[in-house]
């Protein structure tokens, strides 16, 4: 879990997940709660035409404060000859990206793929 | 003798690197990219195949062609040996939507190859792909990356319906975030959760078990699709092995159409012309038809091509199949029969390609 520090009274939120294999990769973000449970907001998206793919999240930066943001990446190679993935998911401000960056990356399995990737606004 | 056992290691080394990759990343009896290995246009410029065209196939990062190396030289010393790489297909950061947007450039193929004749002289050859259409490319097919980014989102929407069930059901006491921050060291509970999760799969989708099945029924249906490739290459050739002695003697240009034709059939339509060096330099133009009968695993081929040279027309009838070996490893062979202005005979071929990222197909 990467903990993100985010400006409460700055430019409006966003999560991209940007793909770097020759693999179709699809998404979810699940917005939680502080209590780690209830889920406040739910979006899918993938990479396949636009990449990276960018989620605005409709709130003030404010209101997202202590929140958890859970992405899910399924990956499918569709041509069976792509040994990995690498994909990056970063969370933004204003259009600008803020750390810590995380890549995902590993060895690609057979079938649909998932990842899991969680982030912690604070 | 070098070059035998240069090319038993390139061959021991293809086999054992993809044999790996089966190993570590694949479950045996799914399927991946399963085309044959192209014939590149470096390996056809070298010319000992009497064929003239182009059999043209989908890119791929590196592909390796060994040619006639039983039949024109004995046992020993290949005769031909060529490789072909798409350079950006090598680079390791290159995304499905690049690919998409970028594909002429991204299927372009460079071409090297040598060879040793009876007589002692070696040639060198350098070739270049261009890819016009290829709808047997399943990169770039709509409907399958459509119905794979379906199948992707049915998971995402029943991993969401399925995290506060699985956590209730096997008593976990944590909460989601806690369970999915776990999720992917915890091996087991992964590989349970996925399987729990497959029920709030609807029928409408293809499940995750059924996605290798989905790739090769598109491999399977595609393996006769419209492809239409032109290749350029040029040939050097040296009375001895020194490199400074090697001089322009061919240039090659190529271009082969694929049609389907039914679902086990396909016709591939051949041009080529060639500038060769022989006393003068002279063109030769060939046109050709092959007709191919089968699957993507084995098929027969019956070929027909017409070829002039200066006054001298020439017939070559072949018939031959390509299989699939192992792993990324295809061999063909083939009977040419030539008539030279009336003078009918014979030459036998065996050719072998090995390319990267491929495994056998089982359906």
């Amino acid at each position: 879990m990467s903990n993100i520090s985010i400006n409460q009274t700055g430019g409006a939120l966003s999560i991209g997940v940007q793909s770097n294999s020759l693999l179709v990769v699809s998404f979810s973000i699940s917005i939680y709660g502080s209590d780690g449970t209830t889920v406040l907001e739910f979006y899918t998206g993938d990479t396949t035409k636009v990449n990276p793919a960018y989620t605005s999240l409709p709130q003030a930066p404010s209101t997202y404060v202590g929140d958890y943001v859970a992405v899910t990446l399924t990956l499918f190679d569709p041509s069976g000859g792509t040994p990995s993935y690498n994909v990056d998911i970063t969370i933004n401000q204003g259009g600008a990206a803020l750390p810590p960056a995380t890549n995902a990356n590993g060895a690609m399995g057979p079938g649909i793929n998932t990842v899991h990737s969680i982030f912690h606004l604070q | 003798m070098k070059k035998y056992y240069l090319t038993i290691i390139l061959v021991v080394f293809f086999a054992f690197s993809l044999k790996a990759q089966d190993s570590t990343k694949f479950v045996a009896g799914w399927a991946n990219l399963d085309f044959s290995i192209p014939e590149s246009p470096a390996f056809k410029v070298l010319g000992t195949d009497p064929s003239n065209i182009l059999k043209p196939s989908s890119a791929r990062a590196i592909a390796l062609s060994v040619g006639n190396y039983l039949f024109t030289s004995g046992t020993a010393i290949p005769k031909n040996l060529a490789v072909e790489i798409s350079p950006l297909l090598l680079n390791g950061n290159c995304s499905l939507t690049d690919y998409y947007n970028h594909r002429f450039l991204y299927r372009i193929g460079l071409s090297f190859g040598t060879n040793v004749s009876s007589s002692g002289s070696y040639s060198t050859a350098e070739g270049l792909r261009f890819t016009i259409i290829d709808k047997t490319d399943l990169r770039t097919n709509d409907a399958f990356i459509a119905q794979v980014v379906d199948a992707e989102h049915a998971v995402l929407l029943a991993e969401k319906t399925a995290i506060p069930l699985y956590i209730k059901k096997k008593n976990l006491n944590i909460t989601p975030i806690q369970f999915l921050t776990n999720l992917d060291a915890d091996t087991v509970l992964k590989k349970d959760f996925n399987a729990f999760l497959t029920q709030f799969i609807p029928n409408s989708s293809v499940k995750p078990a059924g996605m290798e099945n989905l790739r090769n029924q598109y491999r399977e249906k595609l393996w006769n699709a419209t492809i239409w490739q032109a290749g350029i290459a040029a040939l050097q050739t040296s009375k001895d092995s020194l490199v400074k002695n090697l001089s322009l003697s061919k240039v090659g240009l190529w271009s082969s159409a694929g049609l389907p034709l039914g679902k086990k059939g396909q016709l591939l339509l051949g041009l080529n012309y060639s500038l060769a060096d022989s006393v003068k330099w002279n063109s030769t133009y060939s046109l050709g038809a092959r007709w191919y009968y089968g699957n993507n695993e084995i098929k027969a081929y019956l070929q027909g091509e017409y070829n002039h040279l200066v006054n001298q027309n020439n017939f070559t009838t072949s018939f031959g199949c390509e299989f699939n070996i192992s792993n990324g490893i295809w061999g063909q062979v083939t009977l040419n029969l030539v008539d030279k202005n009336g003078k009918l005979s014979y030459q036998p071929g065996l050719n072998i390609g090995l390319g990267t990222g491929e495994k056998k197909s089982k359906l």
